[in-house]
């Protein structure tokens, strides 16, 4: 835990980052970027994908040069050539997903760096003493010995935590930490930064959402475009402004009330387990509906989409689609069956990144492309044409997916399956790390592809607003079964988080 | 919202963006420009050095020992797309070259229907090394380090420690190595029409786009619905097919048969791949860049063979152009991968 003695008398900045530019070759990332952090205050950084935020991260970490400006820490100026020497000094950053060593223990992992020994020996047992000490102080008691690979997101970000406070720490980075946990472990994660603040820490917290930097932050700092548009104290910035301040427009996630009606059932599934995984869930899916799967992370909603997707083998139970009873043996095999996912890890399942963006599209349509067993190329393009233009993807078509930001990739994933005209849509985590502006396009797509083109849409979400808002039913899941099947009219955040959590009261 | 796109930067752009490597499509068309480039210089400089290098004859030579080189080079590209290796070629081909030419020697009525022969014991064992890798999840290169001692064993059992002598081969087969048109050796021509053959495959057919696919993303590739073992399997397959016409083709030119032909070959084959720029991380790379791989590969044997220097320079100098070959596909590797975070930086929504 960071020493609370060196809490400054002195109003002397705890980080002030001056000037900071950065340029990839012909892209601005960061321009003349300006601030100060005060000691033992939470300061919530935040700006839409791609406004600078993580490359000011790397740029305070280490992790990459500013090409002009600087950073001080507690008045010395600082250049930091890796995240190490930035550790040492006592600025720590935990990211979105946890870089730890999955076959190494949670102690291990811990005080990576800095094993305590006796003589040229490991001491084992002080270790597992000192990382079980940090964990508690951190309110998040975890066995030290378990490995790794066995926990959750949130316990693995616990441990990466853990891991920043077990040294003296002044700066602690949090980028997006509750992107993957459920409101019970971001709780946890308060508790946890209020406490660093209280030991004199400065957080910077990195988020989207609205509500926890509500509850958090002293201060509040906004990006745009690489550059600092403004910081000011969190009572100071009410969230229309900041909004406005973040993206120049206002977007509100609203509902757009249904007026087409719903159709026969499309996807009907009865009494589906995947053992340990989750049991004995049965709901449908209509024509023209979109259902919300909503619950804590790891109580098996993303494990029952990819199930549907037949990414599981020991699943048990029905799949009807259209009526007809369907075994779902394979990705390729549902997707004959007009059954499509859009998995929540865009990089790595989503998009083929090294491709062109028409290639992408077209993969699971070329056999309908071709011609005698030949590709033809003005077909292809012709969908990709068509495809990027309803999708209103930006890059040319012949553009290679990894140059794309995030909320395109995204939009280029889910076109090679609009490009196969499926008929039931599972979308995992759909928005998941989009900027706000992308999103509202990302629904308003999803909201035309279940009523005008009359797909049924499953879409699990942890982002509640969303859920309710592009929603016409709820499903919630606890710990591996439906626990709640809620018309959007009756459905509230506070009655779903009930059922998510199994209590009776407000979680919170 | 504005996008500060392609904002020139006012300090001078760096080497890698001079040369067009920051996006990562055109990084990938430098390398095969790279290898051209490469070349040209090798010609350039060995042509300065001994004038004996740049005669026709000369060329020729280079040419023909690139032939075989080249087209075992386009089966293992078709593996090494996919992310995987196959060690096991070498083997294959000589199994192909033993048998076939056995049963043709007993059996002369069999006449041309040999080479389906061959086609069917390349695609057994290409099959097989597939089934190894994507059924029962080895690492390629384990498997193929299994296999390549399996099928060179095999044939030693059915040698028996006997050759098939020159005069076995059918007359056809054995006219073929020396027989030249347009004057050039048929082998040359033969490798050029099985090098487009592929080259085009690979670009016309549903099967290379998913080839690539996989190759760049397997796990993406499986989640778009694409039968992932029936790719590499396939891939496998392509490849043993390939290197049991190249097994005859150098049983052929050999003309004693022994069970030890083409051992150690698969090193040569995935020194021209990987010079040629065929990513051996997958998904990026052409048969023609591995066609010219082995050019460039038969080049150097050739210009140092001329020079006179020894066995051990030529090592050190193949070596060196495999490290330096794979070095810059890791950087090209990079710059594709990279590109990701510089551009999400101005195209924002």
């Amino acid at each position: 835990m960071a020493d609370s003695t060196r809490t400054s008398t002195t109003t002397q900045p705890r980080l002030r980052v001056t000037g900071v530019s950065k340029h990839f070759e012909a892209v601005r990332a960061l321009h003349g970027v300006s601030f100060d952090l005060a000691p033992g205050q939470i300061h919530a950084m935040v700006g839409e994908n791609g406004a600078g935020k993580s490359t000011l991260v790397a740029v305070i970490t280490g992790l990459l040069q500013p090409d002009a400006g600087h950073v001080e820490l507690d008045g010395r100026p600082v250049r930091f050539r890796n995240p190490l020497q930035a550790r040492a000094a006592g600025i720590a950053a935990v990211f979105q997903d946890p870089n730890l060593f999955p076959h190494l223990s949670v102690a291990e992992n811990i005080v990576t760096g800095r094993y305590p020994r006796s003589g040229p020996f490991l001491d084992r047992a002080a270790m597992s003493a000192r990382a079980r000490r940090t964990l508690e102080d951190l309110g998040f008691p975890l066995d030290p010995d378990r490995l790794v690979a066995g926990l959750t997101v949130a316990e693995a970000q616990f441990v990466e935590i853990a891991r920043a406070v077990d040294q003296d720490l002044r700066v602690l980075i949090l980028d997006e930490p509750t992107s993957a946990l459920t409101p019970g472990e971001a709780a946890k994660l308060y508790a946890i930064a209020d406490r660093l603040r209280a030991a004199g820490t400065t957080v910077v917290w990195i988020s989207h959402r609205m509500e926890e930097i509500r509850e958090l932050a002293d201060t509040i700092t906004v990006l745009r475009d690489g550059e600092h548009v403004r910081t000011a104290p969190s009572a100071e910035m009410g969230d229309a402004e900041m909004i406005r301040l973040m993206v120049g427009r206002s977007v509100v996630l609203e509902q757009v009330p249904r007026t087409e009606p719903l159709g026969p059932a499309r996807l009907t599934v009865e009494r589906l387990t995947d053992p340990g995984v989750f049991e004995d869930v049965s709901f449908s899916v209509a024509e023209g509906e979109i259902v919300g799967v909503a619950g804590l992370v790891g109580a098996g909603r993303s494990e029952i989409a990819r199930a549907i997707f037949g990414l599981s083998p020991h699943l048990t139970g029905q799949v009807l689609i259209d009526g007809a009873a369907v075994h779902p043996r394979g990705p390729a095999t549902m997707v004959d069956h007009g059954v499509v996912y859009l998995p929540e890890d865009r990089d790595a399942e989503g998009v083929i990144s090294t491709m062109t963006i028409s290639a992408n599209i077209a993969l699971p349509s070329i056999r309908r492309l071709s011609r005698f067993g030949f590709m033809r190329g003005r077909s292809e393009r012709a969908l990709a044409t068509r495809q990027r233009a309803a999708l209103s993807i930006k890059g040319e078509i012949e553009d290679l997916v990894s140059s794309l930001s995030g909320g395109n990739r995204q939009k280029v994933a889910l076109a090679r399956w609009l490009a196969t005209e499926p008929s039931v849509l599972l979308l995992d985590e759909p928005t998941h790390g989009i900027d706000v502006g992308t999103k509202a396009q990302v629904h308003d797509i999803m909201r035309d592809l279940a009523r005008v083109h009359r797909m049924a849409i499953l879409m699990v979400s942890s982002d509640l607003p969303e859920v309710l808002a592009v929603s016409d039913r709820v499903l919630v899941i606890a710990r591996g079964r439906l626990v709640a099947d809620l018309p959007i009219a009756e459905a509230t955040s506070e009655q779903i988080l009930t059922h998510a959590t199994g209590t009776a009261g407000s979680p919170r | 919202m504005t996008a500060p796109t392609t904002r020139a930067t006012a300090d001078a752009p760096g080497l890698v963006a001079r040369l067009g490597l920051s996006d990562g499509a055109a990084a990938l068309r430098v390398r095969f420009m790279g290898v051209i480039v490469f070349q040209v210089l090798l010609m350039v400089a060995f042509t300065s050095v001994t004038p004996r290098f740049l005669t026709w004859d000369n060329l020729q030579s280079v040419l023909f020992t690139a032939a075989i080189l080249a087209i075992a080079a386009a089966g293992q590209t078709l593996v090494v797309l996919t992310g995987n290796l196959d060690l096991s070629v070498g083997s294959i081909m000589g199994v192909t070259a033993y048998v076939v030419f056995d049963l043709a020697g007993n059996t002369p009525a069999l006449g041309p229907w040999v080479v389906l022969l061959a086609v069917l014991i390349g695609l057994v064992l290409g099959a097989i090394n597939g089934v190894l890798v994507t059924v029962l999840g080895i690492p390629s290169i384990v498997a193929t380090l299994g296999t390549l001692s399996l099928y060179r064993g095999f044939v030693s059992f059915y040698a028996h420690a006997t050759e098939v002598t020159i005069g076995e081969l059918p007359t056809w087969i054995r006219s073929l190595a020396p027989t030249r048109w347009l004057g050039l050796s048929s082998y040359v021509w033969i490798a050029l029409a099985l090098v487009i053959v592929v080259g085009v495959a690979l670009r016309t057919l549903p099967w290379g786009r998913r080839l690539y696919a996989y190759g760049s993303n397997p796990r993406a590739a499986y989640y778009y619905g694409l039968s992932t073992h029936r790719i590499v399997i396939g891939a496998y397959v392509g490849a043993g097919v390939i290197a049991a016409l190249v097994g005859l083709l150098l049983g052929a030119q050999v003309g004693n048969i022994n069970s030890l032909l083409a051992s150690g070959i698969e090193m040569q084959v995935l020194a021209a791949v990987v010079i040629g720029g065929v990513s051996i991380w997958g998904g990026s790379g052409s048969i023609y860049g591995a066609a010219l791989g082995a050019v460039v590969l038969a080049t150097i044997n050739n210009g140092l063979v001329l020079l006179g220097v020894q066995e051990s320079f030529r090592l050190l100098f193949q070596g060196g152009a495999i490290v330096a070959a794979v070095a810059v596909d890791a950087l090209v590797q990079r710059r594709v991968l990279s590109a990701t975070r510089r551009r999400s930086v101005g195209v924002t929504s």
